[in-house]
């Protein structure tokens, strides 16, 4: 129950994401699936990116290493601020050093994200060595102590053993050593635990706190799962259908959701001890990025809508087809996008009809926050 | 790919969220994931290009007799006129016709499925088999060179020629080793015969050994593999041993080692087509066994045993569409193979004699050993390889169209 | 893994015998019978003539015999265990156990099996080994190549040049290579015919230079004689084995791990040639075994049409003279060279693939 390290604190942020734009040339023409996403993580700050599949949060972890295909995706507009350098600008050369070394990535398929047909102690060693200057016996001795660091026991023998040898927690512990044995200066997590038992989930999210609290490492964690925020994350960003929705510390998103989305992610997780008789869901589905409607990407599920359109006169509302039914929405929301407007301090969300929208400045989230509670506090309250 | 399956599951949606399912319905027949395959090969340039050499090639093949033949199509002689041409039509030819011509309509009319009308066909063919035979008697004797004595004489008073005035057999021995010119466009051969006249009529035996040979093999290769599958046991260990020895020979030699033990006499094309096609019956039975083992235990299956089907509604309507897709795209590389494999015999000397070959062809270019004929070499190479390449283009087409590991990730 | 080895050698002695029975089957359904063409030279002779040597015959090779007895015989000569006759004539007194395979005298030739398969054999394997390393440089680099580069014209052009080449039979090129690159008339780049020149016997082995010029030597000599047949042999299953490579890689490229080790900061090259090759050998590797039956019969025809004289060439003789010893020793001698083969490729892949384990 040690208190979070507050020295670590810093004024300007480790890694910073400025309207970022991402493109994919398919044959029915240019989709968008990321579109101006903006966010900022401090030193030792743990950024939790939240969204449903197909929201666009593994583009955006991509495209930060620039792993994603030139063609058909490519950079429509934004920069990637890695301590002050654009890695967008970057020779690919220059970008290889940066790859493992300073932002390291770890994927959500820990099956069949080490290749078979080589031994784990390989395929570290190789990390190690494209990246320091050492020997083949010092890079298996930093191998090895890599393993023990992730909590495996028996790391030497570990080393010769292959992948289909291991369980998928093992794996995704020795992703994790490989991935941290070039002490990144930041963790890129795209849903680390999703394909994991929930035990095992608990056990490897622990060992990511530990290892962050150690080293004083960010970590960008990726996920759908809003227990997985509340027990691990400093700061939470939203995203829907490409865009940045909601941006706050982790108490003020649960305390106070802004976004319309937002709320409704909350209501549907069940609580303990409450009765009910349906599950609470959004209605709808996620639109296909060949189909984004116009104006708020969100209008056609949106519960805020509908409740202010009964109450609203009729030249500010308009009727909507919902798969074969007239719904009443607010007019606002089919015309114009919202931008990320700072609504209350050091939360910004993008919806027209929160309070102070109007007047908030479009600003860069920026927040740097860690968390002042711990995960025991927030638990019983948000995760059923 | 499980049709039957995903009708039911979005059943199941539907009935539980009252409301439908965001994503399309999936195809309700089996006819339409068959349609939809044909569709998505075709969409491919290079699908369409095969088909265009293959619908030339078939043109040729039905309607050879008429476009190249020494028999006039009319001849006014002594003030009669008169139809070699229609004379000499072989039984044969007149099959082939009525097949081509039922196949058109059914295409076209679009009144049964693929396996249905070609049923219907090879079926019809064989009932009019022997009427046809029976009616039609071209005479036995043929005589070239009456037509060219005739003109010579100068008692010719009209005639009206095919398109190219030889027929394959027609040697005249005065012309024979003709570099192309004019009078015949691909050359003569060694005994004078016209190279494009054989060409042509080849066709025939191409197309029609690709398709049959690849049929018995196909459907060898499904019933045995099928049953293989179906019922596991002393059968499947036994066939397995069976097609391992059959495997551990190239087919070549295979071929070359039965084919060469049938005297020359009895080298009909019929027994061709039958030994290229029995010797190619494995890699479809491995394709079709594989399938129903897999399939066996599928939930699916299971759920059409408790329904309470029979086993060979579920063998034929369930098991089937399943399992054919690569089955589909090795068939069109398998004619390509077939027709190879026809042309190497019959270079080999070992094909059938009772009608010219394009393999049989490229043989009589080599005319002792140090010797090249280049016209006798090229055509028949080029028209072998515009068929097998033809196959494989559309095979290539299929397999991108059905294969799913191969499609994008999006 | 040794039990595994032993018991798939053990495995090829049912399936020889399978093929075996097989090829006699065939050979006794045959209309010259078990006989085969042992009359030739002699149907011209009168009826009693014809007689008298067929009964000599059918003494001489027991063909009176019904055909599994003969088919028994044969296998006991054969074989490398079965009945040997210690005093002449029959019965006599028999001892089971191990003696020497005697593979039969062939009929036209008149010489034991053996001495013209020890003849044929060096050339069909220096013919077959030299182009398998080839196809597959060739195969790999161009299907390594066409995969980095999808999409682009270079690709899609290779690719139906590929297929092209594919649908090209052998035949065809062989005899348009024998016309246009060995003819007085057009090219006369390489040797029209056979594995050697006529004066190979009085050359030195390695090239050198003397008085008249340039001189070959046998080993360039014996190079340049096989240029025609070897690309003959391999230029289809270059192409195919080439589009299989490209699939290969394409499939592999595609899975997560290539991400990771593009994540942890490593080249293209790389990426490649370290991460994704090896996993796309695999399947390359199993469908080689599929591809070697292919260049195995290939070998028939090249050395037909180009004059070696190898096992393929004295198969195509000993079929169409139904030469009965022969054909039955050459057809085990080609199911014998395959199985191996097979079991290469299997133990191969067994070695590349570390997921798979032959230990029982």
């Amino acid at each position: 129950m040690t208190k979070p390290d507050v020295a670590t604190r810093n004024s300007k942020p480790l890694l910073e994401v400025v309207g970022l734009s991402i493109g994919f040339e398919t044959n029915r023409g240019l989709l968008r699936p990321v579109r101006d996403v903006s966010f900022s993580i401090y030193p030792g700050q743990t950024l939790a990116l939240v969204g449903e599949s197909g929201c666009g949060k593994s583009v955006t972890s991509l495209s930060i290493l620039r792993l994603i295909p030139e063609p058909p995706g490519k950079v429509l507009s934004g920069q990637v601020l890695f301590e002050g350098r654009d890695l967008l600008t970057l020779s690919q050369r220059d970008m290889r050093s940066v790859r493992g070394k300073d932002i390291a990535m770890i994927f959500q398929e820990p099956m069949t994200s080490l290749n078979p047909v080589y031994s784990i102690g390989d395929q570290i060693v190789e990390a190690v060595m494209l990246h320091q200057k050492v020997t083949l016996d010092q890079a298996m001795n930093i191998a090895e102590d890599a393993l023990h660091d992730v909590g495996i026991a028996d790391p030497r023998r570990r080393l010769s053993e292959y992948p289909h040898q291991m369980s998928g927690g093992m794996r995704q512990r020795v992703m994790i050593a490989m991935a941290l044995s070039c002490q990144p200066r930041v963790l890129i997590a795209d849903e680390p635990t999703t394909a994991l038992d929930v035990t095992i989930q608990a056990q490897i999210l622990e060992l990511l706190r530990k290892l962050q609290r150690d080293r004083g490492m960010s970590i960008l964690l990726i996920t759908h799962d809003l227990g997985v925020v509340a027990e691990n994350a400093d700061v939470v960003a939203v995203m829907y259908a490409s865009r940045i929705v909601e941006v706050a510390t982790v108490e003020d998103l649960f305390d106070r959701p802004q976004h319309p989305y937002t709320e409704g992610l909350l209501r549907s997780v069940p609580k303990l001890g409450e009765e009910a008789e349906r599950l609470v869901t959004i209605p709808g589905t996620v639109p296909n990025p060949a189909k984004f409607p116009v104006g708020c990407k969100f209008h056609p599920r949106c519960a805020r809508s509908r409740e202010l359109a009964a109450k609203s006169p009729p030249q500010d509302v308009v009727t909507i087809n919902d798969a074969g039914k007239p719904l009443n929405i607010m007019k606002r929301c089919t015309t114009a996008e919202p931008g990320l407007g700072e609504v209350l301090p050091t939360h910004w969300a993008a919806c027209h009809f929160i309070e102070g929208h109007a007047k908030a400045t479009l600003s860069l989230p920026e927040l740097d926050h860690r968390r002042e509670v711990q995960a025991e506090t927030i638990a019983p309250e948000v995760i059923a | 790919m499980s049709i039957e399956y995903a009708s039911a599951a979005n059943a199941f949606d539907a009935g539980e969220t009252g409301a439908p399912p965001a994503s399309d319905p999936a195809p309700t027949t089996t006819r339409s994931l068959g349609r939809q395959a044909v569709v998505d090969t075709f969409s491919r340039f290079g699908a369409r290009v095969g088909m265009a050499w293959l619908l030339i090639l078939a043109l040729c093949a039905v309607f050879g007799p008429f476009i190249s033949s020494s028999h006039p199509i009319a001849m006014k002689v002594g003030g009669q006129w008169s139809s070699p041409m229609l004379r000499h039509v072989t039984p044969a030819d007149v099959l082939v016709l009525i097949a081509a011509l039922m196949a058109v309509v059914l295409a076209v009319g679009r009144w049964t499925s693929f396996i249905a009308g070609l049923s219907l066909i090879v079926a019809a063919v064989i009932v009019l088999a022997a009427p046809v035979y029976w009616l039609v008697q071209p005479p036995r004797n043929i005589d070239y060179s009456l037509y060219r004595t005739l003109a010579s004489q100068g008692k010719l008073q009209a005639v009206v020629y095919t398109i190219n005035r030889y027929s394959p057999s027609d040697r005249n021995s005065a012309d024979h080793l003709n570099p192309p010119g004019a009078k015949h466009w691909f050359g003569t051969d060694n005994d004078g015969a016209d190279v494009f006249s054989n060409i042509l009529h080849a066709s025939r035996v191409a197309l029609s050994v690709g398709f049959v040979a690849t049929g018995i093999s196909v459907a060898l290769g499904i019933v045995i593999g099928g049953l293989m599958g179906y019922f596991v046991g002393v059968f499947d260990l036994v066939s397995m041993r069976f097609i391992e020895i059959i495997e551990s020979l190239p087919r070549l030699v295979l071929l070359v080692t039965i084919s060469a033990l049938i005297p020359p006499s009895s080298r009909t094309i019929y027994v061709s087509m039958a030994i290229i096609g029995i010797t190619g019956y494995t890699t479809y039975a491995r394709f079709v066994r594989a399938e129903f083992l897999s399939l066996r235990n599928r939930d699916f299956v299971q759920a059409a045993v408790a329904a309470g089907f029979t086993e060979s509604r579920i063998i034929f309507r369930h098991l089937l569409p399943n399992g054919l897709t690569p089955v589909l795209v090795t068939t069109t590389f398998g004619v390509g193979a077939a027709i190879i494999y026809e042309a190497t015999l019959s270079f080999l000397g070992l094909g059938q004699v009772d009608q010219p070959s394009w393999g049989s062809l490229l043989q009589e270019a080599r005319a002792g050993g140090t010797g090249f004929i280049w016209w006798i070499a090229m055509f028949p190479g080029i028209a072998i390889f515009l068929t097998v390449f033809s196959y494989n283009l559309i095979g290539e087409a299929a397999r991108d169209a059905l294969d799913p590991k191969l499609r994008k990730r999006d | 893994m040794l039990t595994y080895l032993l018991r798939r050698l053990l495995l090829i002695v049912p399936t020889l015998l399978g093929v075996s029975i097989v090829t006699f089957a065939i050979i006794a359904s045959s209309p010259g019978g078990l006989g085969g063409a042992l009359l030739g030279p002699n149907a011209q002779l009168r009826p009693e003539e014809r007689k008298a040597i067929m009964a000599y015959y059918n003494e001489r090779y027991g063909l009176n015999r019904p055909p599994p007895v003969q088919y028994l015989k044969w296998l006991n000569r054969v074989s490398p265990i079965g009945f040997k006759a210690i005093d002449t004539g029959f019965p006599g007194s028999l001892k089971f156990g191990l003696k020497w395979c005697d593979l039969g005298e062939s009929w036209q030739r008149h010489r034991p099996v053996a001495d013209l398969i020890g003849e044929a054999l060096p050339i069909t394997l220096l013919l077959e080994c030299s182009s398998l390393p080839l196809i597959y440089f060739f195969a790999l680099t161009t299907g390594i190549a066409a995969a980095r580069a999808r999409g682009k014209f270079v690709d899609v052009g290779l690719g139906t040049v590929l297929i092209a080449l594919y649908s090209m039979p052998e035949i065809w090129i062989g005899v348009l290579m024998i016309g246009f690159l060995t003819n007085r008339e057009y090219f006369h780049w390489f040797p029209t015919n056979g594995l050697h020149d006529i004066t190979s016997d009085a050359m030195l082995f390695l090239p050198s230079f003397s008085p008249v010029g340039f001189q070959r030597g046998w080993l360039l000599d014996t190079a340049w004689h096989l240029v025609l047949p070897v690309v003959c042999l391999g230029y289809s299953s270059v192409a195919y084995l080439s589009r299989l490579t490209r699939g290969s890689m394409l499939e592999t490229l595609n899975q997560d791990f290539i991400r990771t080790a593009r994540a942890k900061g490593n080249s293209e090259n790389v990426v490649t040639y370290r991460h994704a090759l090896r996993n796309s050998l695999l399947p390359l590797i199993t469908v080689t075994a599929s591809t070697l039956p292919a260049i195995l019969a290939g070998a028939v025809v090249i050395e037909t049409i180009f004059g070696l004289p190898g096992m393929g060439l004295l198969f195509t003789d000993s079929a169409l003279q139904t030469d009965r010893e022969l054909l039955m020793a050459l057809t085990l001698i080609f199911a014998l060279i395959l199985m191996i083969s097979f079991l290469i490729a299997d133990i191969a892949y067994a070695i590349a693939d570390p997921r798979v384990s032959y230990v029982d």
